[in-house]
């Protein structure tokens, strides 16, 4: 009845953390999203209506201009229908070559200076249009700044100002949320990817998960063990002589080992002797002998917490725990040192129900042993493990941390289990989107692959030249490439924050090894 | 005068790293490395990541200056030059055909070729002709202008590279020049941010003494305001911050507050649009404009200092103009560094009242 009180608490513990995630995610990842729409937007709306209305003015002045142009022309063809002359051809395509200069000289000034679009005064089409100034907002607070859409008014200037002032602000913000994010997606799906693709090696991080899963299984069982007097021992006589923790035997020794014959016998559960012999081999030999004086046990004790494997600490530990409670006798079997098979199955062997219980004597005994093992000395290989270790003497139940510790210690700069991206992969995906924006574009705006790889780059990078701009070419309608061009953009700049999350910590750590190698940088 | 200093210490930077690598090459080979350590360690600091900056956008604008100044003219003027012979032998066959009465419908005609040529025109601009060869176009501070908004991202765009290998040679420029330039950033931040914080301290203790209070009790709210923020802020790693404390022999802490940083950016901000509405002859608007959208990295490119279509190249203001900006962003990473912790702080605090808030609203609304 406890249990399902329990059970029901953790339910409603669980519901309340995840609205409260999920609230937290809506206010600050979606509503920062819907923000910089909304003011991107805004800032669309009001820069179309400050803007629109003087991007008459220059076609109005070189309609002037033109006209004037043709004047000036009708006045030359009279004057020099008036004096014929024989190379009045010559002198009539000089002054009328001089006019035309001049008009095109205008002509630039007016488009580079006052922002003329090559436009008629009766055309429809603006510049200054609704997706022309949402582009042109997006650009100011993404700080790209193309320039091929500038402000020519006095308001239209100062609203620039502002918008930029407080937009950009806003777009960082944005930007870094977003990418944090993103970052986070991108390594969990990389991690699933490299696990499917290549889990074949033994460093693999599914096959190290399953191997997690299985000595947490183990765990489990040898916890049962409470055998006293069990040791745990594959060794032969001469290696056991040069183990570290090997304590001099005494006539009433009881050892057991386990037989390799007996590996392949599965017990009901799936351990076996099998298993139990690999995980010893992997590790430091582990001699116990129980009639040894107390201290004796604990330094082995100490020994062997700080050894590699966990389950033969799970093992020592509880073995420790039960001598304390029983009298650590030498039991009535008087076995050989070596070759003796293991006391029939190990399903067969007793089992302490003080050990079943959770916790309770256990950890008495555990605080019994702590107390102990304080005041003896660490074996020396064992005092740079014990940094890393200092919570193992009063943790008999929870051990699956201590185990992912130990995972994490073994595993390669992964913490956790998970994948860390490496710096290629990321700068290949950048490559990869730049090229695809390249391609796109240089389909529709008809330019080059270099052109439409040039303006990939210098959009993302927010350099933003404005010489190359889609939908901005004079005589074509641009509003839907003027949208496409927009999305390319904003997603881009989240990718490239991204990439900045992924791998700014392997790439200062690299810059700090490189510093320390060449030797200007100390070890900070 | 800050100017003249920095300019003088890159001087002597230079000379020192000169210097070191001529005594390098006949020293054994322990005392190389040491030498190249040392110059390394020498180019890491801000005197060093300043010259380094420079010299980049030196040696850019030479670079950029070969690619592009000396190509051909090629495309535009040619093609313009075609389109204007061909407007003119236009105009002279429908000058030719008509009879001088027949103005209508001259008029018409002529209308109708120069608007032609009016569009023509339009397009070529559009692809870069502005009346301009290329040597006229890269002359040397423009190209170092050109180089500086590479770099530093501004990217005007009144300039702009044409043939395949400018492009080419500016997306490479970019991609070595924006880490060197967050190099910079970053340490002109350091620097001017402590620079800054030594200056506020001198300034208020000097008014605290002469008010002759205890400063303790000068401001007891921000004191305990500032405490808590350092306390916050230390543990979220402000390691500048707290190493200028440790500098501090004084009882009360000071934070510098973002008024002060605003106030100074604010100050450079009207310098520049005074100096730049005099030298160029614009309106105050165009160069409080212009200032602004350059600091911050816009760079719409309509108002280039000293390198728009008209003007003569007049070198020294175009200097000025570059270390303006370089100086510029330094004192936006100095607002940056001043501001982030405090802003940091007040967002984790606001965060934390709102999901506070949105939890007393959800368990109302359970209930």
């Amino acid at each position: 009845m406890g249990s399902t009180r329990l059970r029901q608490s953790s339910l409603e513990e669980r519901y309340r953390k995840c609205l409260r995630i999920s609230l937290t995610f809506l206010f600050s990842q979606v509503g920062l999203i819907g923000l910089v729409v909304a003011y991107s937007a805004a800032g669309a709306v009001l820069f179309e209506w400050l803007e629109a209305d003087q991007e008459i003015e220059p076609r109005r002045k070189i309609l002037q201009i033109r006209l004037d142009c043709l004047e000036r022309l009708s006045q030359l063809n009279y004057y020099s229908t008036a004096t014929s002359t024989e190379n009045s051809t010559e002198l009539w395509a000089i002054k009328a070559g001089a006019l035309l200069k001049a008009f095109e000289t205008e002509v630039v000034k007016a488009t580079k200076v006052e922002g003329y679009d090559g436009k008629e005064v009766d055309d429809a089409e603006r510049q200054w249009s609704v997706s022309g100034s949402l582009l042109y907002s997006i650009t100011v607070i993404t700080t790209i700044g193309y320039g091929n859409l500038a402000p020519k008014t006095g308001p239209g200037k100062v609203v620039t100002i502002i918008y930029a002032l407080i937009g950009i602000p806003l777009m960082l913000l944005c930007l870094s949320n977003l990418g944090t994010f993103m970052a986070s997606s991108f390594q969990f799906a990389f991690g699933k990817l490299y696990c499917c693709l290549w889990c074949s090696s033994r460093h693999c991080c599914c096959h190290q998960r399953r191997q997690q899963r299985r000595r947490q299984h183990h765990e489990q069982q040898l916890k049962t063990l409470t055998q006293p007097g069990v040791v745990l021992s594959t060794l032969s006589p001469v290696s056991r002589a040069t183990a570290d923790v090997v304590l001099p035997t005494t006539a009433t020794t009881t050892t057991t080992h386990i037989e390799r014959r007996e590996r392949n016998k599965k017990m009901d559960d799936g351990l076996s002797a099998r298993d139990l012999a690999e995980l010893a081999e992997r590790d430091y030999d582990i001699v116990i002998e129980e009639d040894r004086p107390a201290d004796a046990i604990i330094r082995t004790a100490a020994g062997l917490n700080y050894c590699a494997t966990d389950k033969l600490n799970d093992k020592a530990r509880s073995l420790l725990a039960d001598c304390s409670r029983y009298d650590c006798r030498a039991n009535s079997n008087n076995n050989s040192v070596a070759g003796t098979p293991l006391p029939g199955h190990i399903s067969d062997w007793p089992t302490s129900d003080a050990a079943v219980e959770s916790g309770g004597q256990q950890q008495a005994d555990e605080g019994h042993l702590d107390r102990m093992m304080g005041e003896s000395p660490l074996p020396p290989p064992a005092a740079a493990a014990a940094a890393s270790d200092t919570k193992l003497p009063g943790n008999v139940p929870a051990t699956s941390d201590e185990t992912s510790k130990l995972n994490a210690t073994a595993a390669n700069k992964s913490g956790g289990g998970q994948q860390r991206v490496p710096v290629s992969v990321v700068l290949a995906f950048l490559v990869g989107y730049i090229c695809i924006g390249a391609a796109v574009f240089s389909a529709w705006e008809e330019w080059s692959y270099l052109d439409g790889a040039y303006f990939s780059f210098i959009t993302l990078s927010t350099i933003g030249f404005g010489d190359l701009v889609p939908g901005s070419k004079v005589l074509e309608q641009g509003e839907t490439k003027l949208v496409a061009c927009i999305v390319y953009l904003v997603v881009g700049l989240a990718m490239i924050a991204m990439s900045f999350n992924l791998v700014q910590e392997e790439v200062i750590y690299n810059f700090q090894k490189l510093g320390q190698n060449m030797g200007i940088l100390d070890e900070k | 005068m800050a100017l003249d200093r920095k300019r003088s210490v890159r001087d002597r930077g230079s000379v020192r790293s000169r210097g070191s690598s001529s005594a390098s090459s006949s020293d054994p080979r322990e005392k190389l490395k040491d030498c190249c350590r040392q110059f390394v360690a020498f180019m890491f600091t801000q005197v060093g990541v300043g010259a380094l900056v420079v010299s980049y956008a030196i040696m850019g604008a030479f670079a950029f200056m070969a690619i592009e100044g000396e190509s051909e003219n090629s495309d535009n003027n040619d093609h313009v030059a075609r389109l204007r012979s061909a407007c003119l032998s236009r105009l002279w066959n429908v000058t030719d055909h008509l009879n001088v009465l027949e103005e209508r419908k001259w008029k018409l005609d002529v209308r109708q070729v120069l608007l032609d040529h009016q569009q023509a025109m339009a397009l070529a601009i559009k692809g870069g002709y502005d009346g301009r060869t290329n040597q006229e176009r890269w002359t040397f501070p423009s190209a170092l202008m050109f180089s500086l908004s590479v770099f530093t991202m501004i990217g005007f765009g009144h300039l702009v590279p044409r043939t395949q290998w400018g492009k080419i040679a500016t997306m490479l420029y970019a991609v070595f020049g924006i880490p060197v330039y967050v190099l910079y950033f970053m340490n002109m931040g350091q620097v001017l941010a402590s620079c800054f914080k030594w200056f506020y301290c001198k300034l208020v203790r000097c008014a605290d003494a002469r008010k002759d209070k205890p400063l303790a009790d000068g401001d007891p709210a921000a004191g305990n305001g500032n405490k808590e923020m350092i306390g916050v802020v230390s543990s979220a790693a402000g390691d500048e911050l707290s190493d200028d404390l440790d500098e501090e022999s004084y009882s009360g802490l000071i934070i510098v507050p973002s008024t002060a940083c605003l106030w100074v950016w604010l100050t450079y901000l009207a310098v520049g649009t005074i100096m730049f509405a005099e030298w160029e002859n614009w309106e105050y608007l165009d160069a409080c404009y212009f200032c602004v959208t350059s600091l911050c990295k816009i760079g719409m490119g309509d108002f280039v200092p000293g390198a728009n279509i008209q003007a003569s190249s007049n070198q020294t203001k175009l200097i000025i103009n570059f270390v303006y900006l370089l100086v510029g962003m330094g004192i936006i990473a100095m607002c940056y560094n001043l501001m982030k912790e405090e802003i940091l702080v007040r967002l984790q605090e606001l965060k934390a009242d709102l999901i506070e808030r949105l939890q007393d609203v959800s368990g109302r609304m359970r209930r």
